[in-house]
């Protein structure tokens, strides 16, 4: 089984927050070899939701030109320490993975 | 609940609910499939069916000049205008050059970072829509080693 791992952090400062986030994923375009020799499935995060508070702020739709185990970074106006910072991804293979975080 | 460990796979697989299908429109569903597919950063805009952006020094793109692998090249966007709404991500020279169409809320601003993928060296192109019109801007990235296919 795939490891997932999400890595969530949401600092608050005087400019509103900065959040970054550290997904696990293969980002695979479908095109790259493994070491047998055969290609790899394509297999890559399409779409990424940032909520705070469970109101949507950002959505990224994204592409297998994406790196893999990819990292984010956002900044959002009007975050409160403790407000609830989550991240929600899911694949082309409908997986679905999601996170949460206070801000600090 | 016994320990913590089991506390957290539970508050997960809680939060994961919420989330499986599609309760309250919880994705966007409108991915362009046809934009990600396209071959081309032209038939890009076609499928997308966007209008010819205008040049801008407002859109600021931090990237290396030079980018040993071409499999996580560091990106920085900074959009200097206001109500920027959508933010897109192109990689010129890509098998598919289209990385990211980015959905803004009024509470985003207009900054963003992210690692991506250049197959050779190449621009990275930023278009961003603000107050509905479209402005862009590039950087070229020398790639030594590419990031998409085997080497």
């Amino acid at each position: 089984m795939i490891n997932y791992a999400i890595r969530l952090r949401a600092t608050v400062d005087e400019q509103g927050a900065l959040i970054k986030a550290l997904l696990t994923h293969p980002m695979e375009n479908g095109f790259r070899r493994n070491a047998a020799g055969e290609i790899a499935a394509a297999h890559y995060i399409t779409e990424i939701t940032l909520r705070i508070n469970d109101e949507p702020v950002t959505t990224l739709l994204t592409g297998s030109g994406i790196s893999a185990n990819p990292l984010f970074g956002w900044r959002i106006d009007g975050v409160q320490r403790g407000d609830t910072v989550t991240i929600v991804w899911r694949d082309n293979l409908g997986n679905i993975q999601a996170k949460d975080t206070s801000a600090q | 609940m016994s320990n913590r460990r089991e506390f957290l796979a539970l508050a997960g697989a809680a939060l994961l609910a919420r989330f499986l299908g599609n309760p309250g429109g919880a994705w966007a569903s409108e991915r362009n499939v046809n934009a990600f597919n396209a071959r081309s950063p032209e038939s890009v805009y076609a499928a997308l069916g966007l209008s010819a952006p205008v040049d801008s020094a407002e859109i600021v793109i931090q990237v290396p000049d030079v980018a040993e692998n071409g499999a996580q090249v560091p990106v920085e966007v900074s959009v200097r205008l206001p109500r920027v709404q959508r933010i897109l991500l192109i990689g010129e020279r890509n098998l598919f050059p289209l990385l990211a169409d980015i959905r803004l809320s009024e509470r985003s601003q207009p900054w963003l970072e992210a690692k991506v993928k250049l197959a050779e060296s190449s621009r990275i192109r930023v278009i961003a829509q603000a107050d509905g019109r479209l402005f862009t801007a590039a950087r070229s990235v020398r790639v030594i080693v590419g990031g998409c296919l085997p080497g």
